[in-house]
């Protein structure tokens, strides 16, 4: 089923590179449209010199009116997706997959040559012996975001593994609602692990080190597909398309690389939707989730 | 206290301005400090209390919901916006189970620990029994505390306990802030106290001065004259000093003239002691002698001496009337009757002394300023004025000058006889009036004859005064007669 959407998709996206960009323009032109795109900590999404150039861009790319839009939790951005009140949005793979018969794929982060990203169990430096999620037992332990995949489904998963939940197995665990937060959690002793978006990780320790200092990745996932930007599918498809486009040419203007360089990725590419197989087998393994 | 009592004014005043300045500096900066630590604790508790209350109405909803990391966030934030100068030092939040909710301290309060589980002091901090609701200073010291704590409960809607907020400061930090607040205060007013005590200082020698020169010059008294002490008294100033120094001049000018009229006294004593001695003799004398001269005057008219009887008598007669021109001089006899003193008379007293002068080529200011006859006896008052004349023209130097000055004056004849000569010694002012003084002139001895004890009878029987003033240079006899002077 997801392949077949997928293919339709591409059908429609290659019938619109076929006609011509000017009509379209001009009608969008006329029309101003719209675009509310919803960001989640799936990014450090609390840089706003970062969202302002990327809004610049998207602004001077698809001659809309951009908004960015943000909430407290990936299931608020998800719902304002379903409500129609947002045009597009950058979720988490979880998300999607579960939602794919409202959401359409639009584009995928390439990071590190690949459209691929890790889940970390991170803890603190001064627990050394810790080498997976196994070896906090008891402990208090920081989830990121109930409907992320690296920061809740990963170790949600590992956990079933071991044949244990995390309110059995931890002593106590919450949700920061972010990546970020989460490496703050550790650090600041709140939390003895935390599970996180490796690419966040990544891009902390690039950008912000001192914001990591005392914490140290103590577990690597596998890789599963990278938070995917996504439309709803009710959007209008020649704009959806224009926006794809403007998503897919970032690597190639100026502006479009400055925000790359500063969300630490080398583009937006065109990954199938089998990229996400690997989230949607965790969704069927920890028996569905709570949307 | 003996030692302070005996200390010099010079010293004491000074140290007395110093111990004030000093005792107002530490007054002032007390004040200043009580006041800062008053302000500072103050503060401290307001603010403390602001935020215990912001706190415990931000934590209701994440504690009602177990929110962990929602109770972190809301207890983080004041943690993490404090500048360095903040004692605030960690937050911490206990649930109603008597347990760490959250903390910043995650070290000192991990979560979920039961307060019983916890560290001795973060016991007693979380401690129920312990629950010091509001603001406490524990472990207060002079400057700041050890540690001070604010505490406040979390209640929900109604009112039911929900937890506890215990926040937690630095008391090292407070001691160490207002530490520094004394040694900037202090730092700040040092340099003014020791400007004070040096002004202070200076400004109580400055009033001890005129009281410490009066003490040494009352130590003086009786050691050198009492003029030569007057001269160095400064009368400047109303104040007490000025009053006391200006007393203290009039004390010792009064000394000095106590000393004179003593001298003076002793002086008349001995002239009129020495004048009733040689009147005594005279009358003695005088006596046989007027016999004697009168046998020799019988002889020679009434008897037929012989040519060497003659010469002898001649010889007897001369000898006689020299004896008896000597006891004349010695005794002034006031004669009153004599005629009135003339302007002609004072023109003859200046002719007669012209030619004397002249042999010394000497000069004379002649000055009289009396036209009419005075009732005074003139033959008194010429051998007065001529022995006067004589004796200035004794004293003068070759080429010398004398000044003379007769006038009238409030009914006295006053005159001023003066001379630029040598001036009369110590030894010779002492005996000056007195006959047949002899004293000591350079290396040889010098006899007086009676010219000046003449002077000084006549100006007795004519109840004037005369005075002497000699220093180098000149030497000046005043004489002040009453017209009175002449009437018996």
């Amino acid at each position: 089923m997801l392949r077949v959407r997928n293919h339709r998709r591409r059908l429609v996206l290659h019938g619109l590179a076929a006609c011509s960009m000017a009509p379209f323009s001009l009608a969008i032109g006329q029309a101003k449209p719209t675009l509310r795109f919803g960001t989640t900590p799936v990014f450090l999404n609390d840089r706003v010199e970062t969202t302002t150039r990327w809004r610049q861009y998207l602004a001077a790319a698809t001659g809309a009116d951009v908004q960015f839009v943000q909430r407290g939790s990936y299931g608020e951005i998800l719902e304002l997706l379903m409500r129609d009140e947002l045009e597009a949005a950058w979720v988490c793979g979880y998300p999607y997959v579960i939602s794919k018969a409202s959401l359409e794929l639009l584009a995928t982060p390439i990071y590190q040559g690949k459209p691929l990203y890790q889940s970390y169990i991170i803890v603190p430096v001064y627990d050394a012996a810790t080498e997976s999620i196994a070896d906090l037992r008891g402990r208090i332990f920081a989830f990121s975001d109930p409907l992320s995949n690296s920061g809740y489904l990963v170790p949600k998963s590992e956990l079933a593994r071991l044949g244990t939940t995390s309110e059995v197995f931890f002593r106590k665990s919450f949700f920061t609602f972010s990546h970020r937060k989460v490496v703050d959690a550790v650090r600041l002793g709140v939390a003895q692990g935390g599970a996180v978006d490796g690419y966040v990780w990544d891009t902390l320790v690039k950008q912000q080190p001192e914001s990591t200092q005392g914490v140290r990745v103590a577990w690597r996932s596998v890789t599963f597909g990278f938070p995917p930007l996504v439309v709803r599918r009710s959007l209008d498809v020649r704009f959806a398309a224009q926006l794809r486009r403007a998503f897919l040419g970032m690597a190639g203007t100026p502006a479009g690389r400055d925000v790359l360089a500063r969300l630490n990725l080398d583009s937006f590419g065109d990954a199938p939707d089998s990229t996400f197989d690997g989230i949607a087998a965790l969704v069927r393994q920890v028996g569905g989730a709570k949307t | 206290m003996t030692l302070f009592r005996d200390l010099s004014y010079r010293y004491r005043v000074p140290l007395a301005i110093t111990a004030v300045i000093v005792a107002t500096e530490c007054v002032v900066t007390i004040t200043l400090l009580s006041q800062g630590l008053a302000d500072a604790r103050r503060d401290l508790q307001a603010g403390a209390e602001n935020l215990v209350a912001v706190l415990s109405r931000s934590l209701r909803e994440p504690m009602l919901r177990d929110d962990v990391w929602q109770a972190f966030e809301v207890i983080r934030t004041p943690i993490e916006t404090r500048d360095d100068d903040n004692a605030l030092e960690s937050i911490t939040v206990a649930d109603s189970a008597e347990r760490v909710f959250v903390s910043t301290d995650t070290g000192s309060f991990p979560m979920l620990a039961p307060i019983d589980s916890l560290s001795e002091r973060a016991r007693i901090l979380l401690s129920p029994d312990n629950r010091a609701k509001g603001f406490a200073f524990q472990g207060t010291r002079w400057f700041g505390a050890k540690n001070v704590v604010a505490s406040g409960d979390v209640l929900s809607d109604d009112g039911s306990l929900l937890g506890r907020i215990v926040i937690k400061y630095d008391g090292e930090k407070i001691s160490h802030r207002l530490q520094k607040t004394l040694v900037q205060l202090f730092a700040v007013t040092l340099p003014g106290l020791l400007v004070l005590i040096l002004l202070g200082w200076f400004w109580g020698k400055r009033m001890v001065a005129p009281l410490l020169r009066l003490a040494a010059d009352m130590q003086r008294i009786g050691k050198i004259p009492p003029m030569e002490i007057a001269c160095g008294v400064d009368l400047a100033g109303k104040d007490e000093i000025g009053v006391l120094s200006s007393s203290f001049k009039e004390m010792l000018i009064g000394l000095d003239e106590r000393d004179r009229l003593q001298r003076e006294m002793v002086t008349a004593e001995r002239l009129a002691a020495v004048g009733r001695v040689s009147a005594g003799i005279a009358h003695e004398i005088n006596n046989p002698l007027g016999g004697m001269l009168n046998a020799v005057d019988t002889l020679t008219t009434h008897g037929s001496p012989d040519a060497f009887t003659q010469k002898t008598l001649g010889l007897l007669e001369r000898g006689l009337n020299q004896i008896r021109t000597i006891v004349g001089a010695l005794l002034v006899e006031a004669r009153l009757d004599s005629p009135a003193i003339t302007p002609e008379d004072w023109q003859d007293l200046q002719m007669l002394i012209a030619p004397q002068l002249q042999e010394r080529a000497g000069d004379l200011s002649w000055d009289v300023s009396i036209d009419t006859s005075l009732p005074l006896p003139s033959h008194l008052v010429r051998q007065l004025v001529l022995n006067l004349l004589l004796n200035c023209v004794k004293a003068v130097h070759e080429g010398g000058h004398i000044w003379f000055e007769a006038r009238l004056e409030d009914e006295m004849l006053e005159i001023a006889v003066a001379n630029d000569g040598a001036p009369i010694s110590a030894e010779r002012m002492e005996h000056l009036f007195e006959p047949y003084t002899v004293s000591p002139h350079g290396s040889a001895k010098k006899s007086y004859p009676i010219g000046l004890w003449v002077c000084y009878q006549i100006v007795n029987a004519l109840r004037g005064s005369i005075r002497v003033v000699s220093s180098e240079g000149l030497t000046r006899f005043r004489v002040s007669i009453p017209l009175s002077g002449g009437t018996p």
